[in-house]
């Protein structure tokens, strides 16, 4: 989001400062785990799915292009990522229930809890796209135009998938007495 | 002029659900906002449309955030391989204790000297309870097991502490990044502790100052050390009838307090 700011630590850690590597584990950590959270809908996969994402950043940290935002850069790292871990995971084993239903929660949960897991819920009725822009629109706050540099696709395919998205999710919790 | 079609009444159903869908995203231009206006005065659906999408956008942006797990920065942090800088690449010395066959040789050749260690050690007479707190503190668990932990960012300094029980001591794990000068500081006033070593210092400007009740560790930039402390009960009996009470720790980025939390020791 601080492109200059990015830029600096950046450079900084291609010439190895681990200080401002740190530094941009700190920035990002939290919002690179929340889309794959809500991509992947499970706690511990959105945690190894981060540690993965960090390691291929600076891995080729080298080859990252100054023109482009880091922002744009390491959600793109982040989406493509978590939307593998969901393909490698449907051709294992089935996961489960608590796993595959994460909204269907106990009574108990706290109400916040309780509409984060039912909107997780119709989140992950959706299909890969749909459940990216949704995610990357509305809890990581990116702008169409951001999603679209993230994406790579024009911001009328943005637009459109969102506004599906929208419907679709609409109807999804409604059912589940949204 | 034609009757509108089931296929136009879709189109126009679509058009206006664009727009407000543009109109919540703050993405519509004037006209556009003032064709919606019209349409949204004009029509009972469309404002219940309206309704509809903005209830729903605004329960998919008041979801809470997720908290990361505490270990996961450590974890990427102790991962990263970052490229190494000219200035910093190995020399041919360097090179060559690298090498595969040498780091072979080195592992062997600690492997003796260990053995050998180990041997004029037992040749001691060590008392049963040094024997145990050798096994405890050298082969069974050197890790230790993790009691408590605290965690913090600030824009002058990030960093973490883990407490852990580690061969009859408690270790307190320090990691800090920091861009001026950063301040540790550990109390245990009144609590029966007092310190034993602080490891891990290879950064000859740090600054150690210790009292009997505290421990003060003064760097800059990436510090990582290990406080140990041990227990000054007359027996390991008390010790464990008066477990020490909660650890004090006070992080200072530059003089200013940027952090405190107390340790649980007494799980």
């Amino acid at each position: 989001m601080h492109k200059d700011r990015d830029a600096d630590l950046v450079n900084d850690c291609k010439r190895g400062d681990r200080r401002a590597m740190a530094q941009l584990v700190s920035q990002y950590e939290r919002p690179v785990y929340n889309a794959a959270y809500r991509i992947l809908g499970n706690a511990d996969d959105a945690a190894d799915t981060t540690q993965t994402v960090f390691l291929k950043v600076f891995e080729h940290i080298g080859d990252y292009d100054p023109k482009f935002r880091f922002f744009s850069w390491i959600y793109r790292i982040s989406i493509n990522e978590s939307l593998n871990q969901v393909k490698k995971r449907r051709h294992q084993e089935p996961l489960a229930e608590s796993q595959a239903s994460p909204w269907r929660s106990p009574e108990e949960h706290m109400e916040s809890e309780k509409l984060s897991d039912r909107v997780q819920g119709a989140l992950m009725e959706l299909n890969g796209e749909y459940r990216t822009v949704v995610v990357l629109k509305h809890m990581s706050g990116c702008s169409y135009q951001q999603i679209s540099d993230i994406l790579q696709i024009p911001e009328k395919t943005v637009k459109s998938r969102l506004y599906t998205a929208r419907q679709l999710m609409k109807k999804s919790l409604r059912t589940a007495e949204f | 002029m034609n009757e509108p079609t089931q296929n136009d009444q879709l189109k126009v159903d679509q058009h206006v659900l664009d727009l407000l869908n543009g109109s919540i995203d703050g993405e519509l231009s004037t006209a556009e906002q003032a064709e919606l206006d019209d349409l949204l005065a004009g029509s009972a659906r469309v404002r219940e449309l309206n309704t509809e999408l903005r209830a729903l956008t605004d329960t998919l942006d008041g979801v809470p955030e997720k908290q990361p797990p505490e270990y996961l920065h450590n974890a990427i942090i102790s991962q990263v391989r970052l490229p190494v800088a000219a200035d910093q690449k190995p020399g041919l010395i360097s090179k060559w204790l690298a090498a595969p066959w040498m780091r072979t040789g080195l592992a062997l050749a600690a492997g003796v000297l260990m053995t050998v260690g180990i041997y004029q050690t037992g040749s001691e007479n060590l008392s049963p309870e040094d024997a145990a707190r050798m096994t405890g503190t050298v082969l069974k668990n050197p890790a230790g097991v993790l009691l408590d932990s605290t965690r913090f960012q600030s824009g002058a300094m990030n960093g973490n502490a883990e407490l852990r029980s580690k061969g009859g001591l408690l270790s307190i794990d320090i990691h800090l990044e920091s861009d001026g000068e950063a301040l540790f500081s550990l109390g245990f006033a009144g609590q029966s502790l007092e310190l034993v070593s602080v490891n891990g210092l290879n950064n000859p400007e740090v600054d150690v100052a210790v009292s009997d009740d505290s421990v003060k560790v003064t760097g800059s930039g990436t510090q990582h050390y290990e406080l140990l402390l041990r227990s000054t009960a007359e027996s390991a009996a008390n010790s464990e009838s008066n477990p020490p009470g909660p650890i004090a720790l006070e992080f200072f980025a530059d003089s200013v307090l940027v952090h405190e939390a107390e340790l649980d020791s007494s799980q």
